[in-house]
């Protein structure tokens, strides 16, 4: 398609007249029937490198996508603008649905599917015999076992590639270290790829890293800064309760402000409320855990702040991200205590079983000679204080090793001693790669040297120049600040003018 | 308010139940005691009105209510009412009287109306103002599909819709307190602005996150109860659920209910179903508060259900323990339970 088409049919579907950097070289060689594996950071419009070639190519483009929250958004999106031949097959579809679903898969432009939903026999089968465009793989990094957010279930995707008849594949991250890029390419056995990477590296970022000596320092800290900089805000936390805790503090503190929490807990009526209100300008700070963020295209949020150091590099970068999408200046500000390390060192906890408790259900499953798996989760769920993150991954070691094969147990092929072996050894590299990456960031955080240049290291040989000040390390200074700070304007209304105004009388 | 309901609750409950009954009230949980509860304690009209309310949240506010010594328990666990929590009652007695929950009758259908109302506004206004795309505020499939019909269907210019909406809420609005009235506004989302969630307004209004829910859906239960009665109010009609009224009963009982009008008889429908007699004679009741056609007297004979009632009027109570010991041993309990809920129907 000649290049002016390409942006008539972008402002056509999406409404944009032209092309944000790395998006249109991506499209072309998707359309030239390449296979791409593109590296674009959070915020530059990666699914449009896929939605676009859905509108104006024939047959159907599968996305492979790990988050069910961001897919349904995305479909929500597209509906929005008018696109109406998408879907999203995930869990959540009742069977009816589903059945519908699979006997009109042709007339979708776009199918958006859980790498869970891939492994349903009869979904592949009408997925091969559909006429499949392209097969995009979101987030692409989940492949890697070196990737910061591995997932088991996209290990199968090469396998159901080639069921598809390997149609053009489009590998698509934010965030993969040389290492990881490597890795994605060598498990999708992707031969002649256009590779397209972009510089990862955020020019109109500022970082600044405020150690305190005592945690309630952070909270006055992150007040001070607030009401000096009445700007959109993020501040992430690692925990749930410290999120409300915090934002709840800060709302006394800062009478002016309007201020918010967001966090897994809140249900889809309060998800939707605090998402459309901070986009909309309602609100200026969100107090949030890594739930928030997914799916949100805000473009003028000035100051990203951590209350707590993430887990890895990775989410960091992808959570300063989100600030400043105009390319306006911004700022990251990140918070440490030293006691703060213990608190990325409990999350890997909560994710890994420990041995422990492996030994005891192993037992179980052996002395018991359980069949159904069902049965095992029921009792692993029940040992475990609900830890399913735990059970998914024990679950997944049982079926690459074939003591799980089709939902049913068969432990008579196996030695318990040699399965016990086998998942210590997989829990202890994790728990090392895990803690790589904890200390890999805690390096950061305590550095001497530039911010902007370690952080980038795993990605990229350089950085650009900044545009405005680079970090605390080099020349980064408060007093140059200049953020355009927000005034909140507020009316008094009557409630007859109040209802008036909401439904646009006499205006 | 939500603490008054939980005090009015609380009140009629008479020290014979646990708070946990009315924590399966709010919600309305279908089970035969629920449903039997609410009747003989006459509390329907809070059946089901907050099936969103966490069990963690309710236990909450029920400390709260312990601290302030508005109640207390008795040695069985039940709950009461003290003296002081008399008092809080009695001053706000006045209060009940702008309450317009039918949530056993309507619960259901009211909860469609208020998200299709919200819906329908955001919808409207945004259309109004041509602004075509707009993530729906109300994520519900069922609710998203009955918004999309009535759209469908209206004949009208947005313009003219929401003037005419505007018309009707400014009438039925105008039976609140202002402060009410603003929560209810504040809640609502248009393209002028995303409304706030239940929380927010608590904080600014100074109540709990449950007294700003109850006001909300108190004000949506009086416009949908104001429909019901007839009232001519054209678009907020459009908005009210086609669906039949879902029956209250619980799917188990219905299918009793099936075999019951095909004539067998209690021993032989739990043979049939293979579940105890016992069960399927709370089906039974369950029934008995609903339907009106089947023959009563084959189950407890009218002189029988009589004695029943009389007795049960002059102890003042619906502890069941109680009823029996001062009637005739041959009456039983499942007598009993049916002759109370004979007096609903």
């Amino acid at each position: 398609m000649a290049t002016k088409n390409l942006e008539a049919a972008l402002q056509q579907y999406f409404g944009y007249t032209s092309f944000r950097d790395g998006q249109k070289e991506i499209i072309q060689s998707v359309l030239n029937q390449k296979n791409v594996f593109a590296v674009l950071p959070t915020g530059s419009g990666k699914s449009i490198c896929y939605q676009l070639p859905a509108m104006i190519q024939k047959g159907t483009v599968i996305v492979v996508s790990p988050l069910l929250s961001l897919m349904v958004d995305q479909v929500k999106k597209m509906k929005a603008l008018g696109m109406k031949n998408v879907i999203a097959i995930n869990s959540m579809l009742s069977i009816h649905t589903k059945k519908t679903v699979l006997k009109r898969l042709n007339s979708y432009d776009l199918i958006y599917v859980s790498p869970e939903m891939l492994q349903n026999q009869l979904l592949i089968e009408k997925l091969s015999q559909a006429n499949i465009s392209l097969f995009v793989v979101d987030e692409a990094h989940c492949i890697s076992q070196w990737g910061h957010e591995f997932r088991p279930d996209y290990l199968r995707l090469k396998e159901v590639y080639e069921k598809l008849q390997q149609p053009p594949v489009l590998a698509l991250t934010a965030t993969a270290t040389r290492e990881v890029q490597k890795d994605i390419m060598d498990t999708l056995e992707l031969k002649e790829v256009s590779t397209h990477i972009h510089a990862m590296d955020k020019p109109n970022i500022s970082f600044v890293v405020n150690k305190v000596v005592h945690i309630a320092e952070k909270t006055s800290g992150i007040s001070e800064l607030l009401q000096q900089y009445p700007v959109p805000t993020m501040i992430y936390f690692s925990s749930k309760k410290e999120a409300e805790s915090v934002c709840y503090e800060l709302q006394q503190k800062l009478s002016s402000l309007r201020i918010a929490y967001y966090h897994g807990d809140l249900d889809t009526d309060d998800r939707l409320l605090i998402q459309q209100q901070f986009m909309a300008n309602q609100l200026d700070v969100i107090c949030c855990t890594s739930a928030f963020g997914m799916g949100i295209d805000k473009s003028d949020v000035r100051l990203v702040i951590h209350y707590h150091m993430p887990t890895q590099i990775e989410s960091f970068i992808q959570e300063v991200g989100r600030a400043g999408r105009d390319g306006q200046p911004c700022i990251s500000v990140l918070y440490y205590q030293d006691s703060d390390i213990v608190i990325p060192r409990r999350l890997i906890d909560s994710e890994l079983p420990d041995f422990s408790l492996i030994r005891y259900v192993l037992n179980y499953l052996f002395t018991q000679s359980i069949m159904d798996v069902k049965e095992l989760e029921t009792f692993f769920l029940q040992v475990s204080d609900n830890a399913e993150t735990k059970w998914r991954f024990l679950q997944f070691q049982l079926e690459k090793i074939g003591l799980i094969q089709q939902h049913i147990c068969q432990t008579s092929m196996f030695e318990q001693e040699d399965v016990l072996k086998r998942l210590e050894t997989v829990i202890y590299q994790r728990t090392v790669l895990k803690k790589r990456k904890i200390q890999e960031m805690l390096q950061w955080v305590q550095t001497s040297g530039c911010r902007r240049k370690e952080l980038y290291k795993y990605f990229q040989p350089n950085v650009r120049t900044p545009i405005h000040m680079c970090c605390d390390h080099c020349d980064f200074d408060w007093a140059e600040v200049a953020l355009e700070k927000r005034l909140r304007k507020e009316q008094k209304w009557n409630w007859k003018d109040k209802l008036a105004h909401l439904l646009l009388q006499g205006e | 308010m939500f603490t008054f309901i939980l005090l009015n609750c609380i009140s009629k409950l008479n020290g014979e139940r646990t708070v946990y009954n009315i924590y399966h009230l709010l919600t309305g949980k279908k089970s035969t005691q629920t449903i039997q509860d609410s009747f003989a304690y006459q509390l329907t009209e809070y059946f089901g009105i907050y099936p969103a309310l966490k069990r963690s949240d309710f236990q909450i506010e029920v400390d709260k209510l312990d601290q302030l010594d508005y109640i207390d328990f008795n040695k069985n666990g039940y709950v009461l009412v003290t003296s002081e929590g008399n008092e809080i009652l009695a001053h706000h007695q006045k209060d009940f009287l702008q309450y317009h929950f039918q949530g056993m009758d309507h619960s259901k259908e009211v909860l469609i109306f208020a998200n299709s109302l919200i819906l329908f506004i955001q919808t409207c206004t945004h259309i109004a103002a041509d602004q075509r795309s707009f993530i729906p505020i109300i994520d519900e499939q069922e609710i998203q599909k009955h918004v999309k019909n009535i759209w469908r269907n209206i004949p009208d210019e947005p313009a003219t819709l929401l003037n005419q909406l505007y018309k009707e809420l400014l009438m039925l609005l105008d039976n609140f307190s202002t402060s009410h009235i603003h929560m209810f506004l504040d809640r609502l989302t248009s393209v002028q602005k995303i409304g706030s969630t239940y929380e927010q307004l608590a904080q600014q209004y100074h109540l709990s996150k449950h007294d700003t829910y109850c006001v909300f859906m108190n004000i949506v239960y009086f416009i949908y109860m104001q429909l019901k009665k007839g009232a001519n109010y054209r678009v907020l009609k459009l908005l009210m659920p086609q669906r039949e009224k879902a029956t209250r009963l619980t799917a188990s009982a219905k299918n009793t209910f099936l075999l019951l009008k095909k004539g067998y008889t209690i021993n032989q429908i739990a043979v049939m179903r293979q579940l105890r007699v016992n069960t399927i004679q709370d089906h039974i009741v369950e029934i008995a508060y609903v339907d009106r056609e089947v023959d009563w007297s084959v189950f407890v004979s009218e002189m029988t259900r009589q004695s029943i009632i009389n007795t049960t009027s002059n102890l003042q109570t619906n502890k069941l323990k109680e009823i029996k010991q001062s009637l005739p041993e041959e009456i039983s309990y499942f007598q009993i339970k049916l002759a109370l809920a004979l007096k609903y129907q």
